[in-house]
């Protein structure tokens, strides 16, 4: 709420949320969008109770041979399998529910974690505008950009290692080492991002008179200046949702997923891709349609969520 | 009421004002000297460029960034302090409110979580008594339903009432001195009559001093005990606000109330020919000469300093000249 009225702050705050449900369901897009969006978090959010089998547990089909079972086939144990499964026998369905949830808690922790970061750096480097420590950020970010986004979060997997790490007594699991590898690449131009829109805060009037007020900085930054700084890291964290998705199924795709047996959609596709060429060339699209809806419902709710917040940014990937 | 030989609240000697810029220091305030005693109102009265926000910037430490002060001698409560402890002040026994109350607030944060702000830095109020505290804050400054606007956002008062909550939260550590700068621009002539009649009100009350900025002269007449005026970063004449408004000494003085809107006079406006020089345009001598009808070859050459005559003090060399011009029938 806070957010919406730093966007619009004339009239009352109930004809605000009025104009803003109405904008958000005035657009169909965004609507269906969402709708993919909550039907995929209530598959991931629910997984282990409307998954009809275990992820790691293998069947054999009828006969004999190690090729995957086909859609809407009996394993030989006599479990029905609707999306079959993958060349090691396990049932395709659960392991993609189980793939699901693994791709968006590491997309959305990725996300979460370099807005928490950009929030944070990105004020104090705004509200100390051309300081030293202003100065430092700015230039790692700047070496951080030169680097791919890709290429970034995959030397950072292939060194930290996809089965997580130990850090003392505290292991990280593998889906927080991909997410922190992720975070990486998004964190500079979010920051950048939160920077630019705390400067012009910053030199406000009611930042001067909390100063003036003896007010310490830090106090400040948290609570005078970033609720006024969301609003474009917020559009620009939504956008990159979908961007993330698509980055975690791809480095799960290049092989540097959480480790077997845990599913993971990126990991799905690639094993399903060595029968391309093959007559069950179908078979890869199966998870690939999984993939493009996440990424497609992701992407669409992210820009509609952009242009009801605000009609006149104009989003550049740069 | 304070008593006449308590010490004074504030004493500044000789604050001077730099601003860096293009490479050189332009001197924005020379050599202001002021003293505010307990329950006083002061007023620096001067047009845009005087100097006058940038006196009351110094004394809050809120300079821009290119900006530094100096001063010779600066005493709080009769206690002789450096820069660093009068900052330390600010919030508790030195509060201000500033010529934009919509901007000076928060716009995402309700009044009365900013007005709880306040009793959170600045007082030793526990916790439990902050709603009490911000209700009263907000009655004394005379906000209509105050228990239910404390929920309220900025954005849904009117300008004088923004101005009241600014006002509330300056008072909620009970200061010793009100730094207002202009607190009336921008506001309706009415709203304005209110909000000086509150702070007249509430300097009682509170028994606290005002260090009034201001351009109006009606204002500064009605409020102020004192007055500095200050013009092209020079006080050019400081008195009780009865003698500067029935005998001004200074030419610039004399033009500033001639200049006045009177229902009475004659001709309407009657206004200082030329502008306020620039920080980087100020000429030798006095600093109004070459506005000033008085000038004579001295006034291009010497720095008139301050000159005391009774209970006033003035920066002209030809003030006797002046005077008798003016004074002489009456």
């Amino acid at each position: 709420m806070n957010l919406l009225l730093g966007l619009r702050r004339k009239g009352s705050i109930q004809s605000q949320k009025r104009t803003l449900w109405k904008r958000f369901f005035g657009d169909k897009l965004v609507v269906l969008g969402a709708v993919i969006v909550v039907g995929f978090l209530l598959i991931a959010l629910l997984g282990p109770y409307i998954a009809p089998y275990d992820y790691a547990e293998q069947f054999r089909p009828q006969g004999s041979g190690l090729l995957p079972l086909d859609v809407m086939s009996t394993a030989r144990t006599g479990e029905f399998l609707i999306l079959g499964s993958d060349a090691l026998g396990r049932d395709m369905l659960s392991r993609l529910i189980y793939g699901t949830r693994t791709t968006i808690v590491i997309a959305m922790s990725s996300v979460m974690v370099a807005s928490f970061l950009a929030i944070v750096v990105g004020s104090i480097a705004g509200y100390l505008e051309g300081s030293l420590f202003d100065e430092i950020i700015m230039r790692i970010i700047d070496a951080l950009l030169t680097f791919p986004g890709i290429l970034l979060a995959l030397i950072l997997v292939a060194a930290w290692g996809s089965q997580g790490i130990e850090i003392g007594t505290i292991t990280v699991p593998p889906e927080m080492t991909i997410a922190i590898a992720l975070a990486f690449t998004l964190t500079p131009r979010l920051t950048r991002t939160m920077r630019g829109s705390t400067i012009p805060q910053a030199h406000r009037a009611y930042i001067k008179a909390a100063q003036l007020m003896g007010m310490p900085a830090w106090r400040i930054v948290i609570f005078e200046l970033i609720p006024n700084c969301l609003t474009a890291v917020v559009i620009q964290a939504a956008t990159y949702l979908g961007l993330a998705v698509f980055t975690t199924a791809g480095l799960g795709f290049l092989g540097l997923g959480p480790p077997e047996p845990q599913p993971e959609l990126g990991k799905i596709l690639a094993r399903t891709q060595e029968y391309f060429l093959t007559q069950r060339f179908w078979h890869i699209f199966i998870p690939g349609f999984t993939v493009s809806m996440l990424v497609f419902g992701f992407s669409i709710l992210g820009d509609g969520i952009r242009n009801i917040l605000d009609p006149e940014y104009r989003f550049e990937e740069a | 009421m304070h008593t006449e030989d308590s010490a004074p609240l504030l004493e500044i000697e000789n604050l001077r004002v730099d601003y860096t810029a293009g490479g050189q220091k332009l001197r924005a305030v020379d050599g202001l000297s002021l003293t505010i005693n307990p329950g006083q109102t002061v007023a620096i009265l001067g047009e845009s460029g005087s100097g006058k926000s940038s006196t009351s910037m110094a004394i809050l430490n809120g300079l821009a960034s290119n900006g530094e002060w100096k001063a010779d001698r600066i005493a709080f409560k009769g206690e002789v302090l450096n820069r660093e402890q009068l900052t330390d002040l600010r919030g508790q026994e030195i509060t201000c409110i500033m010529q934009d109350p919509s901007g000076a607030l928060n716009p995402v944060q309700t009044i009365g979580n900013q007005i709880k702000r306040m009793l959170k830095y600045n007082t030793s109020l526990p916790r439990s008594q902050w709603d009490a505290r911000a209700t009263e804050l907000m009655q004394l400054v005379e906000i209509p339903d105050a228990s239910s606007r404390l929920g309220a956002y900025p954005h849904e008062f009117s300008g004088g009432m923004q101005q009241r909550v600014v006002l509330a939260m300056a008072l909620a550590s009970n200061p010793a001195l009100l730094v207002a700068d202009e607190p009336a621009t921008g506001l309706d002539v009415t709203v304005e009559a209110q909000v000086f009649a509150l702070l007249d009100r509430l300097k009682h009350e509170f028994d606290m001093s005002v260090l009034l900025v201001a351009h109006d002269l009606g204002v500064v007449a009605t409020s102020a005990d004192e007055v500095v005026v200050l013009y092209a970063g020079k006080v050019v004449e400081h008195g009780s606000v009865h003698s500067l408004f029935n005998q001004p000494r200074h030419p610039y003085t004399i033009g500033l109330i001639n200049c006045a809107r009177d229902l009475d006079r004659e001709n309407v406006l009657n206004p200082i020919p030329g502008r306020i020089p620039g920080l980087e345009e100020r000429p030798r001598g006095c600093v109004f000469h070459p506005r000033c009808s008085w000038k004579t070859d001295e006034c291009e050459l010497m720095d008139p300093g301050l000159i005391s005559i009774a209970d006033q003090r003035v920066a002209c060399i030809n003030y006797e000249d002046v005077s008798k011009s003016l004074y002489q029938d009456t």
